[in-house]
């Protein structure tokens, strides 16, 4: 019973936190000029279109409050604790890429999500991540001509 | 029509250089072995791909995405059949069939019939294309703001209706995409809008970045994170591919049928090629002598979807080509390959770019020929692929994926916005939200506000006058509203006929 009211919850919460997300967004064109229908300004589209939004996600909302259905069947089986690793990897990644440089961060974290994928031992993983981020760092400034960011320090 | 051969002639002649016949070669070997992992569809696979045409000429880098393209769509094909598990969502119909045939110990032959239905579900679709295209093109030059926002609407309207399965949703991810596409200058009148103070979203959010994230990265994620048995793949000797007379024989008919039928469904805006395989594998088996037999292992059940989702895939080009319209995500990101490479698609495209036009098109029908000459001997090799430990290659992909990301404006700023993207794709997609509607929404925003304004400034800000004078956008907006009240209303019947609102 109480895991079915959470399951119901979860479709209320991220509808409420859809249209409390629309919301704050519109708040944002507060300044624009909307113009007139003859003289449309740089508002006119943006406000429109997040007015529709506003009133689709608010039906939305209604309606998930009267449905019984339970959560969706893709997030049943997601191991979040390895879903929150995946996610912070990737955002430590981008954070740190321009201070310790694009070949260094990208054998660390990838060395990190090896780990997080189950590979078991530490050489074969720490092969595989100098290896690899080499061989991209390789292609990318070589093959393509892609300046990758470099260390701060560098 | 002398015409038009002798520029697919001058087409051909472009494009059969040694580097760009290199271009197609690894295009399709690059598409092929990307689309043969699980997980990531077509447009996952054009995203993560495409820095790898930057400093390409225009033609070569055309050549080489249309080899990705058509590759990864064959890619799929081969996990589909071996393994159980569509690569791509195009791919669902084949499994059915294709993976009973290999269980039987025929996955050579199911694996040839995939190959010989795609090419000549292409060929035939690039038929289409070229005369659907050109003549579209020469009609729509004579279109002006109001029949492209009506063009839009009606595109939009059809995605949400046909291709979701909740209009609702589909109406929000729209919208939703329209706003997201009104993030940073706007194009008359410069204002900054949506940017917070960031002066990163002042060039507004970069399409292939977000496909990056909410196809890539969502998918990667969930390939990472929802524990999945890798599906064991099925052994078969390369002797067993080839098809005999009796094969062919069984599924000429079906190519055909399956192909006319794909172009024609592929050619509705929002349909895309995953409808197109459901109906031509519906109308094969209405029309079979054993209908009972489809599911159980029948080579027609795999020409079928095969050939009508490449043929709709050519149809779907059809709008982008001649209108600069895309109406599906793989199309869309296809288009944005264009402008990276300084082509815009378009009414003019045509008549101002010849060589590149024809070019594309002679490359699509090299291509084609390519795909069936190095996928049939290396299918081995991509279904090797397949034992490869996945646990090792998703996180590889991760990172390339990244790389690419930076690559497209060498900003660190953007490989943030696609972890964004990919966390809230990842979401909302579970959540049943149209991923394609958004990512179309987004890609058309531009498009769709600057005709709307400028058909408003035209007509004095009255929209009836303006379909009154315009009768072409008129039709064109009144079949799109009447699709939008059948799709509502259909919705609230069974929503309220099944359950009540309990469902």
């Amino acid at each position: 019973m109480k895991e079915k009211v959470l399951q119901r919850m979860n479709k209320i919460v991220a509808a409420l936190l859809l249209l409390i997300g629309v919301v704050a967004l519109t708040a944002a064109l507060r300044d624009l000029k909307f113009g007139s229908f003859a003289k449309p300004q740089a508002g006119f589209a943006p406000i429109i279109f997040s007015i529709g939004l506003i009133i689709f996600s608010a039906i939305n909302l209604v309606i998930e409050l009267f449905r019984k259905n339970s959560i969706p069947e893709n997030l049943k089986h997601v191991d979040w604790k390895k879903w929150f690793l995946y996610m912070s990897i990737c955002i430590a990644y981008v954070f740190f890429i321009k201070k310790i440089g694009f070949t260094v961060d990208t054998f660390l974290c990838l060395l990190m999500m090896l780990k997080l994928t189950g590979q078991r031992g530490i050489l074969k993983p720490l092969i595989i991540s100098a290896v690899f981020s080499v061989i991209l760092w390789a292609l990318f400034t070589y093959a393509m001509n892609v300046a990758l960011p470099a260390a701060d320090w560098f | 029509m002398l015409q038009t051969f002798a520029l697919l002639g001058q087409g051909f002649l472009d494009c059969l250089t040694l580097m760009n016949i290199f271009c197609a070669v690894v295009g399709c070997l690059l598409g092929s072995l990307i689309g043969v992992l699980p997980g990531l569809g077509i447009s996952g696979t054009v995203a993560i791909l495409l820095p790898i045409t930057y400093g390409m000429s225009p033609l070569s880098a055309l050549i080489m995405i249309s080899g990705i393209y058509f590759g990864s769509q064959y890619g799929g094909a081969i996990t589909s059949i071996l393994v159980n598990i569509p690569g791509e969502s195009t791919s669902i119909v084949t499994c059915f069939d294709g993976h009973p045939l290999a269980k039987r110990g025929m996955a050579g032959k199911a694996l040839s019939t995939a190959a010989i239905s795609s090419f000549c579900g292409g060929m035939i679709g690039m038929v289409g294309l070229t005369f659907a295209a050109s003549t579209l093109a020469k009609v729509a030059l004579g279109f002006g703001k109001v029949e492209f926002f009506s063009i839009v609407v009606f595109g939009l309207i059809l995605l949400t209706s046909i291709s979701g399965k909740n209009q609702l949703k589909g109406l929000i991810v729209v919208c939703l995409g329209v706003v997201l596409g009104c993030i940073g200058l706007d194009d008359l009148y410069g204002t900054v809008r949506f940017t917070f103070g960031i002066v990163d979203l002042y060039k507004g959010i970069s399409f292939v970045t977000f496909v990056m994230g909410v196809y890539g990265i969502t998918e990667l994620m969930g390939a990472i994170c929802i524990p999945e048995e890798q599906g064991s793949v099925m052994d078969f000797r390369m002797r067993d591919q080839f098809l005999n007379g009796q094969d062919a024989k069984q599924i000429w008919k079906t190519i055909i049928r399956s192909s006319i039928l794909g172009f024609g469904v592929g050619l509705v805006p929002g349909a895309g090629s995953t409808l197109a395989t459901f109906f031509a594998y519906g109308m094969e088996r209405s029309l079979s002598k054993h209908p009972e037999k489809f599911g159980t292992g029948l080579l027609e059940g795999v020409a079928a979807p095969e050939a009508a989702n490449n043929a709709a895939m050519y149809a779907g080009m059809v709008p982008l080509l001649s209108l600069g319209l895309p109406f599906t995500s793989s199309m869309a990101l296809l288009m944005s390959a264009f402008i990276i490479h300084g082509i815009t698609p378009g009414p003019l495209f045509i008549a101002e770019n010849p060589t590149l036009f024809w070019g594309l098109i002679a490359s699509m029908f090299v291509g084609n020929v390519l795909l069936l000459i190095i996928n049939l001997p290396l299918v081995g090799i991509w279904a090797s692929l397949l034992k490869v430990d996945f646990n090792i290659l998703m996180p590889l992909i991760t990172f390339i994926t990244f790389a690419g990301g930076y690559a497209i404006n060498y900003s660190v700023f953007d490989m943030g916005v696609m972890v964004a993207c990919g966390f809230v794709g990842f979401f909302m997609s579970a959540c049943g939200y149209n991923m394609a509607a958004l990512a179309v929404g987004l890609f058309l925003s531009s498009t769709l506000e600057n005709s709307f304004l400028g058909t408003m400034t035209l007509y004095h800000g009255n929209l009836l006058a303006a379909l009154i004078d315009r009768p072409v956008a008129a039709v064109i907006l009144g079949i799109a509203v009447i699709a939008l009240v059948i799709s509502i209303s259909k919705s609230l019947m069974q929503y309220f006929k099944k359950d009540g609102g309990k469902q």
